[in-house]
């Protein structure tokens, strides 16, 4: 995998990292020191210790969580494996029509498009999400860290359909606009139960130059 | 807890802090996954350790001067012969 094209979070929060390193660095350089000194244990070394246990730490931990959550939302940290790179490509083509394009082309979604579509729903969706995304760690250095990207792109696939309330969440179907198109109109039902994709090939999709279709489950099979 | 015992538990856990850190700062600097599943998850894990065996020691450290009362455990250990007047 290079990263030769990946940009670091230090680059993306330069506030943020600014604050979390000196924070780092000034707790180390306590700990460092009482563990070289071995000072007395006096009152005056508990609230130091106090400061490189807590408050330091915590203040690097809380602006470090606060920059990593939001640098790992962007589509260049997805293009720091390899094998996402024909994706994040094509959505920042500017030329491209496809779903992921377009929308990286809104402002609403920007660089964060990828995160904007595949991330879970609810209260917790940013820790589903973050949680899933440590599994798609866990697949990359496991199975797809020496597979070459062109051969990658037609072996992996999305663990289940994409759900349409990714779209519904921004493309109300209660609207009377919705409602106007004939399509629509007839798969009203299918569409908001997730029987029929919004991305299928028929419809709005491909979301992707490579996305694959998912066929039919058991539930898609009820009238 | 003695203080010689106390001295060692925050030497260990400065070096659970110190090891935490490092890995946080990493994840800053380097722009691979590994590095920000490493700093997130393995750094802040390490240092949540760390904080919890310092907030330890310094209970312990408390007890032991007197200044928050004794354990359950302790005031049973204690005989009625042992007892401060």
């Amino acid at each position: 995998m290079s990263a030769k094209n990946a940009t670091s979070i230090v680059d993306m929060h330069p506030l943020m990292t600014a604050v979390a390193l000196v924070c780092a660095a000034i707790a180390v350089a306590t700990l460092a020191w009482f563990l070289l000194w071995r000072p007395h244990l006096s009152g005056e070394l508990r609230v130091i210790l106090l400061l490189a246990f807590a408050v330091f730490p915590i203040g690097a931990t809380l602006t470090g969580n606060v920059a990593g959550m939001e640098h790992t939302k962007h589509r260049e940290f997805c293009a720091s494996c390899h094998v996402m790179t024909p994706y994040t490509s094509d959505s920042s083509d500017p030329t491209s029509i496809t779903l992921a394009a377009k929308h990286a082309r809104n402002e609403s979604f920007g660089k964060k498009n990828c995160y904007e579509c595949h991330r879970d729903y609810g209260m917790f969706s940013t820790m589903v999400t973050k949680w899933g995304g440590m599994g798609h760690v866990w697949e990359y250095y496991t199975k797809f860290s020496d597979v070459p990207a062109d051969r990658a792109v037609k072996e992996f696939d999305l663990y289940e359909p994409f759900r349409n309330a990714s779209c519904i969440r921004c493309h109300s179907t209660e609207i009377t606009d919705w409602a106007e198109v004939a399509d629509h109109r007839a798969a009203a039902k299918l569409i908001r139960r997730g029987s029929v994709s919004c991305v299928s090939r028929g419809c709005h999709g491909p979301a992707h130059p490579f996305s694959k279709s998912k066929r039919a489950g058991p539930r898609e099979n009820q009238p | 807890m003695t203080r010689s015992k106390l001295y060692r538990v925050l030497r260990g856990a400065a070096y659970i802090e110190i090891v935490s850190l490092v890995c946080i700062a990493w994840s800053f600097l380097d722009p691979h996954p590994i590095a920000v599943v490493v700093g997130m998850v393995i750094g802040q894990g390490l240092g949540a350790a760390g904080i919890l065996i310092f907030a330890i020691a310094v209970i312990a450290d408390l007890r032991r001067t007197r200044l928050l009362p004794p354990s359950h455990q302790e005031r049973e250990d204690v005989g009625p012969g042992d007892r401060d007047t």
